[in-house]
């Protein structure tokens, strides 16, 4: 009977691994809690073994269109991070408010390493139009995580682990209040597509 | 083509036109959470221009290049090709038809866009700010619509020249020349 006790045990504690809650757990909230008040809020398992970030960025833009909200919950350091990844399906933001960054990179500009993320997420949010390649306003200023398409849940948590915690050293000094946006894309592993014909180039479009 | 719109602060684009493939009105929507009274007069008419050619392309599309304005045979037939490239890839990546469309028709017309209507489009702008400055002034705002990413990797740009280009857009922006709605 003990010994069946401490398997049930053994598998609660299993299950619970990365989901556990307790009530004293700090919670974050991406970009803020008011996008989790609507009643059609999903998670997204970045646990589930059998997801990968292409099938995650697909239900992240289902949901939204079907006027859900997606949204990723990690724990780590005690604090619990919900977070709400915006649509990025075909239609498109305006570039200059959008910081791009993949595992090692970010791009903007000619490009830096990820190492200078938090120069970079600083220089976007506080530009205020300043700089017209980065952001109009901090409100209207998002972060476009981009990773291979066969990269894992786990590969992601990681990313946005890491995003997260820059930001949130930012917004300390900003008294909590900037939001972070963040969307998801796998554009750059896109082939291209065709070449234009070769006489285009001179073709008058007549407008 | 109908104009209207809706707020979506999880949705940071400023307007979207969806393919339309069943009936003669196409719909460009904007987004009041991100085009709102601090965008720029010039942003502003940026989208309205890139909008409108969306609309134009997929009517193009669904009607087989007719007129008024037909696209020269030689463009249309590539806006074409690349149609069934990225309608293969799209089948793969999205489960939903309407899905697929939509973004067949983006990244068809986008190449196309950056690769043959960034002149046009500026042209229209520098039109709107009354011809206060040379072309080159204006193409910051049409290449920041989303056709940036395009025309980097198709190589019609590079990130040199779009700072340039950055650069020379700040003067429409911040001059005390007042356009409608600034
Ligand atoms: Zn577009």
């Amino acid at each position: 009977m003990k010994k069946l006790l401490l398997i049930i045990i053994a598998i609660n504690l299993l299950y619970c691994k990365g989901k556990a809650f307790d009530e004293n757990q700090k919670v974050k909230y991406y970009p803020s809690e008011k996008y989790f008040e609507s009643n059609g809020v999903v998670e997204i398992d970045l646990y589930n073994p059998n997801i990968n970030f292409k099938k995650i960025y697909r239900r992240v833009n289902e949901l939204h269109v079907n006027d859900s909200t997606p949204y990723f919950e990690i724990t780590h350091d005690d604090t619990l991070r919900r977070i709400m990844p915006l649509r990025n399906d075909w239609g498109h933001g305006s570039s200059y408010n959008i910081l791009g960054i993949s595992k090692d990179s970010i791009w903007k500009e000619n490009g830096y390493p990820i190492t200078e993320l938090y120069k970079l997420l600083k220089k976007h949010y506080e530009n205020c139009g300043k700089n017209p390649q980065y952001s109009i306003s901090a409100e209207k200023a998002w972060v476009e995580v981009e990773l291979d398409t066969n990269a894992t849940g786990s590969d992601l948590e990681k990313a946005l682990l890491n995003l997260t915690n820059i930001f949130d050293k930012l917004n300390r000094t900003h008294a909590d209040t900037l939001e972070l946006k963040v969307g998801l894309s796998y554009f750059s592993q896109i082939p291209p597509p065709p070449p234009p014909p070769k006489d285009a180039e001179n073709i008058n479009i007549g407008i | 083509m109908k104009f209207t719109a809706k707020t979506d602060g999880s949705d940071p684009a400023p307007a979207r036109t969806p393919f339309n493939s069943s009936g003669n009105i196409i719909t460009i929507r904007f987004n009041l959470a991100v085009a709102t009274d601090a965008t720029l007069a010039i942003d502003l008419a940026g989208t309205i221009l890139h909008e409108s050619i969306h609309a134009e392309l997929h009517r193009l599309k669904l009607t087989n290049n007719s007129g008024p304005n037909p696209l020269p045979a030689s463009l249309f037939n590539w806006y074409m090709q690349m149609w069934s490239f990225y309608e293969a890839i799209n089948n793969e990546d999205f489960d939903d038809p309407l899905d697929v469309l939509n973004q067949t028709a983006a990244d068809s017309q986008h190449n196309l866009m950056a690769f043959r209507f960034i002149d046009p489009i500026a042209s229209g702008l520098r039109e709107f700010d009354e011809n206060s400055y040379p072309l080159d002034n204006y193409k910051h705002y049409v290449w920041s619509d989303g056709l940036d990413e395009y025309g980097l990797d198709a190589g019609y740009i590079t990130d040199n020249e779009l700072t340039r280009l950055s650069i020379l857009s700040k003067i429409v922006r911040d001059d005390n020349h007042k356009n409608t709605c600034d």
